[in-house]
């Protein structure tokens, strides 16, 4: 078995690479019919004359999406106690169906708790789309134990 | 796969009699509630438990006008480390000492 990450294998500067995690349509129609069912997220022609001139999924599909490549990247591998929110959720550009994502995910600040044996570790996170475009940025902490 | 350090370890330095270690705490970042802020560095006396430096530098680089830009990712050398390293010693640092962390915004002048 692999051995977990602690907080101590985390230092500023390390990137994870999570992804790739493929879009399809289906998936995309039913995010937004579950959860944020506005018409540009379910309706082809509305999403034509949208903003955004097209499907595209739901930012909070994103979000979904970007949490799976995460915790296949990152939290899944580490001796994660937790998170404690995001500090940031910027939806860039627009995540078309047929696109395959990937994230860069890259720890940018680290504070050991002076009274508990663990550590908070925030991580930049970038999901890029098919074009290589980054279509979200968000600012994750975690709580990871240490060694 | 990862890129990066994949262990966080000091740097030792020297300064002005006094043997050091470093760690970068943050990188430069942004973020909505506190706009773009500049690396943190913690040094302390090199292998003993002694009052710790937190140096907070300003931040080095290009801002965003209004749509968002990553921002920019200097190189952490052991020189600006140094020159702040000095900076906070003239301003009372005691690496000898004990007790909380002394805190210390780096000036312009010793962050380049």
């Amino acid at each position: 078995m692999t051995e977990l990450l602690h907080f101590e294998d985390l230092p500023v500067g390390r990137v994870f690479e999570c992804g790739p995690y493929h879009v399809t349509k289906e998936e995309i129609f039913e995010f937004a019919r579950e959860f944020d069912p506005q018409p540009h997220h379910l309706d082809e022609e509305a999403a034509k004359a949208s903003m955004l001139k097209g499907l595209s999924a739901s930012g909070w599909h994103i979000c979904a999406m970007a949490m799976r490549m995460f915790a296949d990247g990152v939290i899944l591998k580490a001796a994660n106690r937790g998170g404690v929110g995001a500090r940031e959720a910027r939806w860039m550009k627009p995540v078309r169906p047929g696109d395959t994502l990937r994230m860069e995910a890259e720890v940018v600040e680290v504070k050991a708790s002076q009274s508990k044996p663990v550590g908070f570790v925030t991580f930049d996170c970038r999901i890029f789309n098919a074009t290589e475009q980054v279509a979200l940025v968000s600012m994750t902490p975690i709580i990871s134990r240490r060694a | 796969m990862t890129r990066g350090k994949q262990k966080a370890s000091a740097t030792l330095i020297h300064v002005d009699g006094h043997d050091l270690e470093w760690t970068l705490l943050r990188d430069q970042q942004w973020s909505s509630e506190n706009d773009y802020q500049g690396i943190t560095v913690a040094v302390r006396k090199a292998g003993v438990v002694k009052r710790e430096l937190i140096l907070k530098y300003p931040y080095l680089g290009v801002r965003a006008n209004g749509a968002w830009r990553r921002p920019d990712k200097p190189r952490v050398t052991p020189e600006i480390v140094e020159s702040a390293v000095r900076a906070a010693l003239e301003a009372g640092w005691e690496p000898e000492s004990r007790g909380k962390p002394f805190h210390f915004e780096v000036p312009d002048e010793a962050a380049q």
